[in-house]
């Protein structure tokens, strides 16, 4: 089994689980390991403790519990794959504290080189992405080729359209919520208990990281995930935390995926592309580069 | 065609180090060599931040000299050392930040960045050694600025001092702005080096703090908060200190 057995509820006492090393501490709380245990499947699992309880809003955290229970299995993997989604919320004699998700693999790890001349393994968010090349060099991290960066887009690309879909918003898409892995070039994104559940909301108010803010639209909305998807894009082809401007990836991409960016940098939200285009630009250029390789493969 | 949303952000810090002859005491002057190495490493690892941050590193006695003009630490191969020598002048310090800190963002202006507001990183074991009235003069010419008339210094920085072995009365005048600074001292009976490496510990938080809301609408300059201090050193603000 890789899910939480059928029985465990979407809500677990902290007294049932026990608790390991610290492994992060954010700004909303601290993520630490949990001892694996029969009932708890094998999959490693993480417990996510809120500094403060209180400013949660544990129907709209529930609700985010419940629209991944509620999925079929399919969805459900891939939810469980490409997201670090609240799996079951966890309460103390208080009241609710926070919530378990499945630990990132290590894939989504890497070891970067210090100045001092030692070594610090890091998690692999996509500000590793965005480093030049000598800043890359320095820190000993691979730096992916263009062709692995698009493969990373369109992952991307196609979940933000999958979440899209199903009325959620993830609201903070930035540098430091999306995960990348270097052999597969696959993605993960974190942070998933801040996502706003169509009719529902999200559980925290919202946050927006700097440099990544839709200068048209203060409150997140499906069309300013668009924005900062045009952000990652321009930002991972371009190697440059701050460019907003497709000017300097031109050259990389074809004329729909141009056509997509401007429109999805525009200052007018009403005037921004579904994630379906986006997704439908993905899915032509990933079946032409299959069908080079496969006529590549004939010869 | 896209927008061209803002230019790219630069928050200038000022490390300046007292080395007049007593840092070398209490492994003073060891406590502030680990100073670039720990901001170098903590740059490195955050490179989203070392994107926005430039460091410039000025020591002082006698005169004051820029060891390291104003640029990217966490790209720099070696860490800056610092040397004892002479006295103290704080006169000498104030002035050659304020020439730095001028050409610094003039140039930085020039280049099509979005300049924030410098902060100062001032660190010292000792009462200036400059006539009375003198380095006060050297610290307002640093840090007055009047928007009305626009006379004085428009690129003042913001000033967070750190003293081990400073009297207090002095620290507190180098507080600037006054309402949303601090300064950082050495704890009675503590070791001068340790509280000095405490305060570094201090000095790289808020430069990560600083360098990640940078751009974000509030003030570019964050300190960590007081329970995140270590033992050997304690944080007051201008209204606190007598």
């Amino acid at each position: 089994m890789s899910e939480l057995e059928a029985p465990l509820p979407g809500e677990v006492s902290l007294s049932t689980i026990g608790l390991t090393r610290e492994l992060a501490r954010g700004g909303l709380g601290v993520i630490r390991e949990v001892r694996p245990r029969p009932g708890l499947g094998d999959r490693p699992l993480v417990f996510k403790r809120f500094h403060d309880p209180a400013a949660v809003d544990w129907a709209a955290l529930r609700a985010l519990v419940e629209w991944r229970r509620s999925l079929k299995q399919g969805d459900r993997r891939r939810v469980d794959r490409e997201l670090t989604w609240p799996l079951a919320v966890v309460g103390g004699e208080t009241g609710p504290l926070g919530f378990l998700m499945y630990r990132v693999s290590s894939d989504f790890e890497a070891s970067v080189r210090t100045p001092s001349g030692g070594s610090r393994s890091v998690v692999r968010e996509a500000q590793y992405l965005m480093v030049n090349s000598p800043r890359a060099a320095r820190l000993g991290i691979g730096e992916p080729s263009d062709a692995q960066r698009l493969e990373l887009i369109w992952r991307l690309v196609d979940l933000i359209a999958f979440l899209h879909d199903r009325q959620i918003v993830v609201g903070d898409l930035s540098t430091r919520n999306v995960l990348w892995s270097e052999l597969d070039s696959r993605i993960v994104l974190v942070d998933c208990d801040s996502m706003i559940l169509g009719g529902v909301g999200s559980p925290h108010p919202p946050a927006v990281t700097v440099d990544w803010d839709d200068p048209a639209l203060a409150v997140p909305a499906a069309s300013s995930d668009i924005y900062k998807l045009a952000l990652f894009v321009v930002r991972t082809l371009g190697r440059s935390f701050q460019i907003r401007s497709s000017d300097e990836v031109i050259a990389a991409l074809d004329s729909t995926a141009r056509t997509l960016l401007e429109r999805s940098l525009c200052s007018d939200p009403g005037h921004r592309p579904p994630a379906q285009a986006w997704a439908a630009w993905a899915s032509v250029r990933r079946a032409a580069r299959s069908s080079r390789a496969t006529v590549i493969d004939a010869i | 065609m896209a927008d061209q949303q803002g230019k790219a952000k630069i928050l200038p810090f000022y490390l300046v180090v007292d080395v007049s002859y007593s840092m070398t005491q209490d492994g003073k002057i060891d406590a502030a060599n680990g100073i670039t190495r720990e901001l170098r490493n903590a740059l490195a690892e955050h490179p989203v931040i070392a994107d926005k941050v430039r460091f410039s590193v000025i020591d002082f006695s006698d005169e004051a000299q820029v060891l390291f003009p104003l640029g990217d630490l966490s790209m720099q191969n070696d860490d800056v050392q610092f040397s004892a020598r002479g006295g103290t002048s704080y006169v000498a310090a104030f002035q050659t930040l304020r020439t730095e800190i001028d050409r610094d963002v003039r140039q930085l202006k020039a280049d099509g960045f979005d300049v924030h507001r410098p902060a100062v990183f001032f660190i010292s074991d000792g009462d200036p050694t400059d006539p009375d009235g003198e380095w006060q003069r050297a610290f307002a010419e640093l840090t007055s600025y009047d928007k009305t008339t626009k006379t004085g210094f428009p690129y003042y920085p913001n000033v967070i001092p750190f003293g081990v072995g400073a009297a207090l009365g002095t620290l507190k005048e180098l507080i600037f702005p006054r309402n949303r600074s601090k300064c950082y001292m050495a704890k009675d009976g503590a070791n001068p080096g340790d509280a000095l490496r405490q305060m570094v510990e201090v000095l790289v938080a808020s430069t990560m703090l600083s360098g990640a809301s940078v751009g974000a609408g509030g003030p570019a300059m964050l300190l960590p908060d007081a329970g995140d201090l270590g033992d050997d050193i304690l944080e007051a603000d201008y209204e606190t200190l007598v």
